[in-house]
């Protein structure tokens, strides 16, 4: 009694299907699934530390919700990669046919320049903070904005890469003068494919 | 000015196709250099402010629960479960769809989920039973909302970290509501049945019963676990989503063997993206707010619902209205925690109860998915039944009218919200 393929948890993404193949898996795929068994992990220490033992573990809490932060942006780096983050590309169906590699050229250098832009601010924060701790761990709050820095880094690294193949297909595009249908998206109002 | 520049930019951004995570930080970006005295290092510790908050650790647990339980075979017994129990009524398909909505919805917290799911089986299975394209896809938009109006709520969780408002009541608060709708939606498929004269879809039987109950009762302690444990006070949100998680491993690994592992990391990775795009638009919500506060937004807003002095429905009408509007513009998270802080003195001020009001927003935000222009669950259930969009919009329109009456009476009627987390609390 598997579900069909129509029955997947489609959430908000159109580019899901059944084929799942560990070579499809990146770098930040990895890390990120690390840290998201590791908070499972954290929450799971929790739930039995203060049911079970009676004896709530006091750092939990604070750990995993930067955990979570922390994901957030590790994950926003695969979002970059496969373009899956959520967005209106409804209104891409009434842009002609022609213009559509110049408009995701341009999407992607908007979203490229203002990773540029998060990252150099968080790493403008990081020396502003240095003295403030953590309250359960005697920790500096700017290991944690170091280590957005980092997830910044890799969104920006996977935002730049397509962002340059978007570019360097405009020119070829150019070039060769021909419609190539798989860069627009009219059929999948929600995202984009990658 | 600051305000014009910072919504005119939001919108462009949007319609370009700009992640509405990002649409909102650069808005607020754009309006702070144009507003020139705030140091634009505010926009990324804004942000990660916005995100750090115990109870949205119940995210990802909830939606990797919900898609370990479309994945491991959980969600189709209870499907089954809801076929045998009322199949046999007139128009039977219609009313298995509402009630399987009604089972699920305590196992899982966000529309767009439930419409991905257990909508497409929906959809499909009324399909093959030869029902109307237009009354089966209407009915699965409408019925995916209960969803998040019955508790888990991913909406009501947001809502919830806005306001300073307990989870637990809010969770309490939505069960009433989310039955009058089901309920509501019952009556319409009963009169659409008798009209379109519907089939039956199965004879009544009680040995269909009693075997399919048998063959769903490990899946169906999933909500009872879920929703009890946090209304009885057991579990906090975060704790109930980790231990549904830990559930539905056990039980699609060791005792149904449809998970393999390969799944396991398939779903995994699938919900760190969308956590990860929700968290990032909270995130740039969060941004956007504190910039619409530092301009005074209150009081502007304030001022403008100032024609309603005191009363209490007209206040209520106006933000329902605001609502409906934003909901039809703008993606529900970003709604909630964009408007919560603007909304909610205005309605405290009107003697409004911030539970109640939760339940209200949230309904009517729900609504807002299920129109046109950017309805998300549209867009879902046209990418899962090759239904085009337009059509859609045009075929759940019917079915909105009785969620506006439910919505109407939770205005109306504060006991239906809040009589259930009097006793509870």
């Amino acid at each position: 009694m598997t579900l069909s393929k129509a029955s997947e948890p489609a959430e908000l993404k159109s580019d899901d299907d059944d084929s799942f193949s560990f070579s499809d898996v990146a770098l930040e795929d990895w890390i990120s699934l690390g840290l998201f068994f590791l908070l499972a992990t954290i929450l799971i220490a929790q739930v039995v530390s203060r049911y079970a033992l009676n004896a709530p573990l006091g750092w939990t809490e604070e750990v995993a919700r930067y955990q979570l932060i922390l994901l957030s942006f590790i994950g926003a780096s695969i979002g970059f990669r496969k373009n899956t983050h959520i967005s209106f590309v409804y209104f891409h169906s009434f842009v002609p046919h022609r213009l559509m590699p110049i408009c995701s050229a341009l999407l992607s250098l908007i979203n490229t320049l203002f990773l540029v832009f998060l990252f150099i601010t968080c790493l403008a924060i990081v020396p502003l903070i240095t003295n403030h701790e953590m309250s359960s761990l005697s920790l500096s709050i700017s290991v944690l904005y170091g280590l957005l820095g980092l997830s910044l880094a890799l969104c920006l690294l996977r935002s730049s890469i397509r962002c340059a193949n978007d570019i360097k297909g405009l020119f070829i595009r150019a070039d060769i003068k021909a419609d190539s249908p798989h860069a627009t998206s009219t059929n999948t109002p929600l995202t984009k494919d990658p | 000015m600051v305000i014009i520049a910072l919504f005119v930019s939001l919108f462009l951004l949007i319609i370009l196709g700009v992640p509405i995570a990002f649409a909102l930080a650069i808005a607020s970006l754009i309006a702070i250099a144009i507003e020139g005295s705030i140091p634009s290092l505010v926009v990324f510790h804004q942000m990660v402010g916005g995100m750090d908050s115990f109870p949205l650790l119940s995210i990802p647990f909830f939606i990797l629960a919900g898609a370990l339980m479309n994945q491991g075979g959980i969600t189709q017994r209870i499907f089954d479960f809801a076929g045998a129990l009322m199949g046999w009524l007139r128009g039977g398909l219609g009313h298995v769809n509402i009630g399987a909505s009604i089972l699920f919805s305590g196992m899982s917290g966000a529309a767009v989920a439930d419409a991905g799911g257990l909508g497409a089986m929906e959809i499909k299975a009324m399909r093959n039973k030869g029902y109307d394209a237009d009354f089966s896809v209407g009915l699965t938009a409408a019925s995916s909302t209960i969803g998040p109006i019955i508790p888990p709520s991913l909406p009501m969780i947001i809502y919830g970290v806005m306001a300073g408002v307990s989870i637990g009541q809010l969770f309490a608060a939505g069960i009433i509501p989310g039955l009058l709708m089901a309920l509501s939606l019952f009556i319409m498929v009963t009169i659409y049945a008798r009209k379109r004269n519907y089939p039956k879809d199965n004879s009544f039987s009680v040995k269909r019963i009693v075997v399919s109950f048998k063959h769903a009762f490990a899946s169906l302690l999933a909500p009872v676990i879920i929703v009890g444990g946090i209304l009885t006070g057991w579990f906090t949100a975060t704790e109930a989503a980790i231990v549904a998680c830990v559930y539905a491993l056990l039980l699609s690994t060791l005792v149904y063997r449809n998970l393999t592992l390969k799944g396991l990391l398939k779903v995994s990775v699938s919900t760190i993206e969308t956590t990860s795009s929700i968290m990032l638009i909270i995130g740039g919500a969060a941004i956007f707010s504190w910039v619409l506060t530092s301009q005074n937004i209150h009081q502007i807003v304030a001022d403008s619902l100032g024609f309603a002095g005191s009363n209490k429905y007209l206040v209520l009408l106006a933000i329902t209205l605001i609502l409906f509007l934003v909901g039809c513009f703008m993606e529900t998270i970003a709604a909630i925690t964009i408007l919560t802080p603007i909304l909610l003195p205005v309605a405290i001020a009107a003697g409004i109860d911030p539970v109640q009001f939760g339940v209200i927003m949230v309904l009517n935000l729900m609504i807002g998915l299920l129109t046109p222009p950017l309805g998300m669950v549209l867009f879902v259930l046209s990418q899962v039944s090759d239904v085009p969009v337009e059509q859609c919009a045009k075929a759940t329109l019917p079915f909105i009218v009785p969620l506006v009456i439910v919505l109407a009476l939770i205005m109306l009627v504060p006991a239906l919200t809040l009589w259930l987390p009097s006793v509870l609390y």
